[in-house]
């Protein structure tokens, strides 16, 4: 207990120079809850699409369906690339509409129709990802990032030698480990109390507070047990860092932390499911649905990995400082 | 005359040595930067990962699903390039560049060639690592640069600098390169994020579709993506001379601020 | 008397703290100018201003009777400093290292290579040349630290604690090098916490002490000065600073 608070109480000294960076970054994890919020109410329309015509008055109006913008030339091919527009439609003089599109002859025909008759009624697009699953995916990777840099006392124990000198003392390595481990996730608590007050301000968040704290402290020990077995791999801490943020970035879009994963290929979908994000957000999925029990493997999948990765950190440390026979 | 003669080969011969010096120096700095296999891997192997990952994730939206890895070979490249500038912070201040940066401080060189090479060879270091990522890229996922590669790739060039000498200022400014690390590549992966570099923004309403038009990030990927599928070079230019007035400010910025105190 | 280096009336503040309080000395061609002084004591900052790293609030620096300012350049050329770091890039060979910061002095081609190989020697590391300074132990990279800085063959060179944490075969070694650097015509000012080590190369000794100087002469007139002939240079040394411990 001693080590543990002894260790705890340096580290919060140390990671004072570096109070401005973490609160810039505790702001835009911030943000992207608000995002997510955001990105769940909103009505996205199905299709933007650029109306040629050099009579502004004949285009047809805009709807929650489709935005129409008149434009007197036809948008590029790089602004179809960059989906400033999903398709330019040119009024013919028989009255048909020629569609250009990227997006193929579906959305060609959607368009079509659209275009007729922008108030139609559609099936409901996209999946039934509701706020709470958003914010826990676009919490994810920033809440991993997160656990990444706030290790740095460790990564600089490890890279300065100084923690050669705590394996020589009588204190517990497990202790010390235990303390950094928990500055990483004391380091969440801003994101957990403006979830707080967003919900006191009558937001909906998708989640009780509780639900929104497990699921943090799960995402949190993943992520720090990553940090610390690579910065056990790798002795350069700007290079573990780079490595282990590039790790999460990958790790978490190809999990479908920003959308969803249904419909894309079965070798995205195959590779998707072995990563512990893909698992926590079926994990949050069958939370929002009710329907958690059945999707409790997914949680177990987590945690296993989540030991497995701290479990590999903790011998190659011993196996490194404390040269057990 | 013959004074003058002679006065004015010193002149020369103390400028020629003084390129020379920078040059040695210059070539280290780059040296060091391709000797790190993370930074390597970084700046090339993670960015293809990333544009066949996002391609693939995304290639849904597509008919073609050359478009989808089109799209992200260019957003992350330029995703990239910006990046580089945390390459520079790694180069300029990481503890092990400092002690012997310090012998340099004692030598003729001065303090000039410290931050300056390291930004020159950052840029240089990013921007073969991006156009040789194209290299491999575009043959393989049958992408083309469109009518003007070479106009596509000189591009490139200024973007790195400036983003370069951006990390070296901010060196500058904190003197640490953990704090511009974090705080660069948060403000860089937001703006790419809002620039929509992951994904387009613009159907999300005209809040964010304006905050997202807002975005430098944005603003050189349409000068890239013109360039290439529309063969319109009418933001070259803006982009290159923006770019390169960018990277004098902060070039001049950091010999403002940059004292070799900071290395003792 | 042709002084090498004066140093004079330096002044230097760190905020409120007052570190350099006028320090004063001269340093002639081809002697070795012990700079002592206890922890704290303002030798780092004087040597700092001394090598243009760090400018004075006032005082002057002259080198052959010249401000330094005014040739920065010129003056750095001829001189040579040894951090009490190791300075070195760790993943490079030791002839690439001292090639490389060489060359920093304005040599290349032929002139380069004879001067890396010289320095080599001097360093008693030409067989060990072509390997990577990862590799050696402290007392080589000690070595190649003075190599580095000493490879231009400068007329005056800044030695910070040189000998610190290695072997005393290293430090002979180290010891008998500058020697043959002196005689050579090589000025030297040395900072050490070693006294056996001043008594052993110094012709001259200036001690320092909370931002000034406390007093100068050689070991011998030191000894007579403050103490007995047959007392230590340490005794000297506690005599003139005190035993209480600093910073």
């Amino acid at each position: 207990m001693r080590t543990f608070i002894a260790v705890f109480g340096n580290n919060i000294h140390r990671l004072r120079p570096y109070v401005a960076s973490l609160a810039v970054i505790t702001l835009v994890t911030i943000g992207s809850i608000w995002a997510a919020v955001f990105v769940t109410g909103l009505q996205q329309t199905r299709a933007h699409v650029a109306y040629v015509t050099s009579d502004v008055a004949s285009a047809p109006a805009s709807s929650e369906q489709i935005t129409i913008t008149p434009v007197s030339t036809a948008p590029s091919r790089s602004q179809l690339m960059c989906q400033r527009y999903d398709a330019s439609v040119t009024p013919q003089a028989d009255g048909s509409l020629a569609v250009t599109t990227l997006r193929g002859d579906d959305f060609a025909q959607l368009v079509r129709m659209l275009v007729a008759n922008p108030n139609a009624e559609l099936p409901p697009s996209g999946t039934d990802r509701g706020t709470g699953v958003n914010v826990v995916g676009f919490l994810m990777m920033f809440l991993l990032n997160i656990s990444l840099s706030c290790l740095i006392p460790f990564a600089e124990d490890r890279e300065k030698g100084m923690l050669s000198r705590v394996a020589e003392t009588p204190a517990s390595l497990i202790a010390y480990l235990t303390a950094n481990v928990m500055l990483c996730l004391l380091l969440m608590t801003p994101e957990l109390v403006a979830i707080a007050l967003m919900e006191l301000a009558g937001i909906d968040l998708g989640f009780p507070l509780a639900t929104f704290a497990g699921l943090m402290l799960v995402i949190g020990l993943l992520g720090t047990a990553l940090s610390l077995l690579v910065h056990m791999l790798i002795r350069k801490s700007d290079d573990a860092s780079m490595l282990g943020s590039a790790i999460v970035m990958l790790t978490s879009l190809f999990s479908g932390t920003f959308f969803s994963m249904d419909g894309t290929n079965k070798v995205v979908a195959a590779i998707s499911n072995v990563l512990p994000q893909h698992a926590l957000m079926d994990f949050a999925t069958a939370l929002q649905n009710g329907t958690a029990g059945a999707q409790i493997g997914s949680l177990v999948f987590v945690l296993v990995v989540t030991a497995a990765m701290a479990g590999a950190a903790l011998v190659i440390l011993r196996r490194t400082y404390l040269r057990l026979s | 005359m013959e004074t003058i003669a002679i006065q004015a080969r010193c002149v020369t011969e103390t400028r020629w040595a003084g390129i020379r010096r920078f040059g040695t120096i210059f070539r280290m700095d780059i040296e060091n930067d391709f000797r790190n296999p993370v930074l390597v891997g970084y700046n090339t192997v993670l960015a293809v990962l990333l544009i066949l990952i996002m391609g693939s994730l995304v290639g849904g939206l597509f008919a073609d699903q050359s478009d989808a890895f089109a799209y992200y070979t260019i957003t992350f490249c330029v995703f990239g390039m910006l990046m580089t500038c945390t390459t520079a912070a790694n180069s300029f201040m990481e503890r092990d560049i400092r002690r012997p940066n310090l012998r340099i401080i004692h030598s003729p060189a001065g303090a000039f060639p410290i931050h300056f090479s390291k930004t020159l060879a950052s840029a240089t270091f990013g921007y073969i690592c991006h156009v040789g990522l194209l290299l491999v890229v575009c043959p393989l996922l049958g992408m083309s640069l469109g009518e003007s590669p070479l106009l596509f790739v000189a591009l490139m060039a200024p973007v790195e600098l400036a983003s370069a000498a951006l990390g070296t200022f901010f060196c500058c400014v904190f003197r640490c390169e953990e704090t511009t690390n974090m705080l660069l590549s948060t403000v860089v992966e937001l703006m790419s994020v809002l620039g929509g570099t992951f994904f387009s923004l613009d159907g999300m309403g005209d809040i964010i579709a304006g905050l997202s038009a807002a975005s430098p990030v944005r603003w050189l990927d349409d000068a890239f993506f013109r360039l290439a599928f529309d063969g319109d070079a009418a933001l070259v230019m803006p982009v290159f001379l923006g770019a390169v007035a960018v990277a004098a400010l902060f070039v001049a910025g950091s010999c403002l601020l940059f004292k070799t105190e900071d290395y003792l | 008397m042709n002084e090498l280096l004066s140093v004079k009336e330096l002044e230097k503040s760190f905020g409120d703290k007052h570190v350099l309080k006028g320090i004063g000395f001269d340093v002639r061609p081809g002697e070795v100018l012990a700079l002592l002084g206890p922890n704290g004591a303002g030798k780092s900052t004087t040597i700092n201003i001394v090598s243009a790293a760090l400018q004075a609030d006032s005082g002057q620096v002259l080198f052959k009777g010249k401000p330094i300012r005014g040739q920065i350049k010129t003056y750095k050329q001829r001189l040579g400093v040894v951090p009490q770091d190791i300075c070195l890039y760790e993943e490079l060979t030791a002839r690439r290292n001292l090639s490389f910061f060489t060359s920093l002095y304005g040599l290349h081609g032929d002139d380069l290579e004879e001067a890396v190989d010289r320095a080599l020697e001097l360093a008693g590391l030409a067989d060990r040349a072509d390997d990577r300074v990862k590799t050696f132990s402290g007392g080589m990279k000690r070595r190649l630290n003075i190599a580095c800085s000493i490879a231009h063959d400068p007329e005056l060179a800044i030695m910070d604690e040189p000998t610190v944490g290695i072997d005393p075969q290293s430090r002979n070694h180290i010891l008998e090098s500058i020697g043959d650097l002196r005689a050579n015509g090589m000025a030297v000012i040395y900072t050490t916490h070693y006294m056996e080590e001043v008594e052993a190369i110094a012709d001259r000794i200036v001690v320092i002490d909370h931002g000034s100087v406390i007093a100068t002469g050689t070991s011998d007139s030191l000894k007579n000065d403050y103490a007995t002939s047959d007392a230590s240079l340490e005794d000297v040394f506690l005599k003139l600073t005190g035993r209480t411990l600093r910073d």
